[in-house]
């Protein structure tokens, strides 16, 4: 562990990464001001449908200019005349009846703009063909058209806010991270294993430490070494992000946005997630938990596989079940975001391959009281399949670290499992 | 003092030690020899206790000997073990950790070594930087970093230069007269001849001789002497007439010669004596005993 705490690569990574990191973040949310640009609209309008309006949005991104008369796409690019505007709308005499407007802009403008052009044009027509279809006034014709606002709310918590869909994929990017750093934890014991293994070093050692204890000193040296590494991101990422906010970018997760009454959005929807709905002390908490446990539940596998090879390149092979496993992990959280109370769910909160991962999916969901136990035997099983794990890795790491001069095939493991070492 | 009794060890259908036994005492360098697949690396792991046997048991002073005893052993397995990211220092101060040194222990046991070989310019080298000689020196000293009681060597002088070989001839000896248990495993014959006071010759499983070096090559001798003398070569010929046969000789200054003279029927050494005393000015006579080279290949292209 000291001599993984002091290498180069592990100081590269611990604080390099998070500042590559903090580095991408920043350039993604300065990229993000783009939105900002300011873009003048030429509407050609021969008959005059649109009399002239178009409300824009509260901000002021868009500015409309109106002509009376048809205007080519060519001469739109080439007359002077037009050069202030960035793109052209033209709007034919039958748009009321046929909905279709083009729209040439003359640089690729972000994807958004016409978007919200296409929204604020929708809105005047709607009033326009209110008039002109329906005796109806543009007020009675919005009360008619208002969206319906379905709100999906727990029978047996009514009184609760939130999207628990949203809160439950939180807990799928949890579970996410845990298994990312499992997997790359793991990488690291199996190869150191197979070095030593390959390099003899092994020998060396067996005549000092027993098998097991090497496996577990490997295990819990590397661990938390990962552990050190995770905090230090950690620590460096949300201080960056902390940093970004009160420097750079002050509006971000304001809460402020979150304004009784206001248009629902789905930024509402991530703020109340983030600042009312998650508890980031249960979710934290859980989370470095299930690191461990999941760590040490897959970290045996890895071990084994290290031990087991005949050479560093050779049970390539064999990592393809594990990285399977891992899959199925990811996959077992998006099931059960979608699915939260499926039978199936029910299965892959507590089989130890997948519970990391669902414990956390759960976690954003939110167990109920009543629900408590099925926490306790996922932890239960994970901790039990834990010791089966580090038992049945131990045993091929005891019979196969020796062992040199073969090609790994799917029998050495087998016998390796079953024989007494 | 370290026994190994009555071990035999399977691999599957492979016997690989039957019924192997012997005492090795302290303060002797006891040669551990056999041809390839014998079983002498499977002997070694089994008082490592790397392995355990099938049957039979290490005993160290009449007692099973057990792990925590480990810490007073020290090996060096034939394949030389490393890790290649890992500076000398940090290296051997880690392998002193791990058998139980204080770091004060171990940073002085570090000096004392480095000294020693004359290598401390090479305590900041990470070890895949050195050379096959410079690592072997560097393992070496990890084995021997702790002071262990009991050594067991596999193949230690590999890799070295005469001028090595001759350094580490001179650590063990030292350590042989520190009292020292020292299992030497090699097929070196001329480290054997010269370290030796014991060895061991395992062949296809079991053990077919032990002895002292004198002992061993004497099971074979072959009554062969060797006679330096001054003086008429046809006159010792001559004297030679019956009960001798003269094998050969050599010229080795002016009237001086080196022969060899095997006994034939009841004739020994002392009668050979006799025999010449009268005729020429004897300056010298042994008896030429076979190498154990010699004794190797015999012992081990005999069916046993």
């Amino acid at each position: 562990m000291k001599e993984r705490l002091k290498s180069r690569s592990f100081l590269t990574m611990a604080v390099g990464g998070p500042l590559v990191v903090l580095f991408i973040l920043y350039i993604l949310f300065t990229a993000s001001g783009g939105e900002e640009e300011h873009v003048r609209v030429l509407v050609s309008d021969p008959v005059e449908t649109l009399e002239s309006i178009i409300v824009p949005d509260s901000s002021g991104q868009i500015e409309y200019a109106f002509i009376n008369s048809y205007v080519e796409p060519a001469s739109f690019t080439s007359d002077p005349e037009y050069a202030g505007f960035d793109a052209l709308l033209v709007v034919n005499e039958k748009v009321l009846s046929n909905n279709h407007v083009f729209f040439f802009q003359k640089k690729r403008l972000n994807s958004k703009i016409p978007l919200r052009i296409q929204r604020e044009l929708e809105k005047r027509l709607e009033g326009l063909k209110a008039k002109e279809f329906t005796d109806l006034t543009l007020k009675e014709f919005l009360i008619v058209k208002h969206p319906l606002n379905l709100e999906v709310r727990d029978a047996y918590r009514p009184e609760e806010l939130g999207n628990y869909k949203l809160a439950a994929y939180a807990g799928v990017v949890f579970g996410g991270i845990v298994f990312l750093f499992i997997f790359l934890f793991g990488m690291t014991i199996l190869r150191s294993t197979s070095r030593e293994k390959s390099s003899r070093i092994a020998e060396v050692l067996l005549a000092t430490v027993k098998p097991g204890e090497l496996m577990t000193g490997k295990l819990l040296g590397i661990g938390i070494a990962a552990l050190i590494q995770f905090a230090v991101w950690t620590v460096l990422i949300f201080g960056g992000l902390l940093f970004f906010r009160s420097v750079f970018f002050p509006d971000m997760f304001d809460a402020a946005n979150l304004v009784a009454g206001q248009e629902y959005t789905p930024y509402n929807d991530l703020v109340q997630l983030v600042y009312e709905q998650l508890n980031f002390g249960v979710m934290g908490t859980f989370f470095v938990l299930l690191l461990i446990l999941g760590y040490l539940f897959y970290g045996g596998l890895f071990a084994a596989l290290g031990a087991a090879q005949g050479s560093e390149s050779d049970g390539q092979q064999f990592l393809i079940p594990l990285i399977f496993l891992f899959l199925i992990g990811i996959w077992s959280g998006w099931y059960v975001a979608e699915n939260p109370d499926a039978e199936l769910s029910f299965w892959l909160g507590i089989i130890p391959f997948t519970s990391p991962m669902v414990i956390m999916v759960n976690l954003g969901l939110g167990y109920e009281s009543g629900e408590l136990w099925h926490l306790l035997m996922a932890i239960v099983l994970l901790l039990l399949g834990i010791l089966f794990n580090i038992g049945v890795a131990a045993r091929v790491f005891k019979n196969a670290l020796l062992v040199t001069g073969y090609r790994l095939r799917f029998g050495n493991l087998i016998n390796w499992i079953f024989k007494k070492p | 003092m370290l026994e190994v009794r009555n071990i035999t060890k399977r691999y599957g259908i492979k016997l690989a030690l039957d019924n192997v036994s012997a005492k090795f005492e302290p303060g002797k360098i006891h040669g551990i020899l056999g041809p390839n697949g014998a079983g002498k690396t499977t002997l070694i792991r089994i008082i490592n206790q790397i392995i355990t046997p099938d049957d039979g048991g290490v005993y160290l002073n009449n007692r099973l000997m057990t792990r925590e005893q480990l810490s007073s052993l020290g090996y060096l397995p034939e394949e030389r073990g490393m890790y290649p990211n890992m500076t000398v220092s940090d290296f051997l101060l880690f392998m002193g950790s791990l058998r139980g040194l204080h770091k004060n222990e171990s940073k002085a046991a570090l000096d004392y070594w480095m000294e020693k070989f004359a290598i401390q310019e090479w305590r900041g080298k990470r070890i895949e930087e050195l050379s096959k000689g410079m690592a072997q020196k560097v393992q070496f000293i990890s084995t021997v970093f702790h002071n262990p009681d009991l050594l067991i060597l596999d193949e230690p002088f590999s890799g070295f230069d005469p001028g090595n070989v001759k350094l580490m001839r001179g650590i063990l000896r030292e350590m042989k007269e520190e009292g020292k248990t020292i299992l030497l495993s090699t097929h070196n014959m001329n480290s054997v001849e010269e370290l030796c006071d014991h060895v061991v010759l395992i062949d296809k499983s079991k053990k077919i001789l032990e002895g002292t070096v004198q002992e061993v090559k004497g099971y074979h001798s072959e009554k062969l002497y060797a006679v330096q003398f001054s003086g008429n070569m046809i006159a010792f010929a001559t004297a030679l007439w019956t009960g001798f046969d003269l094998v050969d000789k050599k010229i080795i200054g002016e009237n001086r010669y080196i022969a060899r003279v095997r006994m034939v029927g009841d004739s020994n050494f002392r009668s050979l004596l006799e025999t010449l005393v009268p005729k020429i000015d004897i300056e010298g006579a042994w008896e030429e005993l076979p190498s154990m080279e010699e004794v190797f290949i015999r012992e081990t292209t005999v069916t046993h």
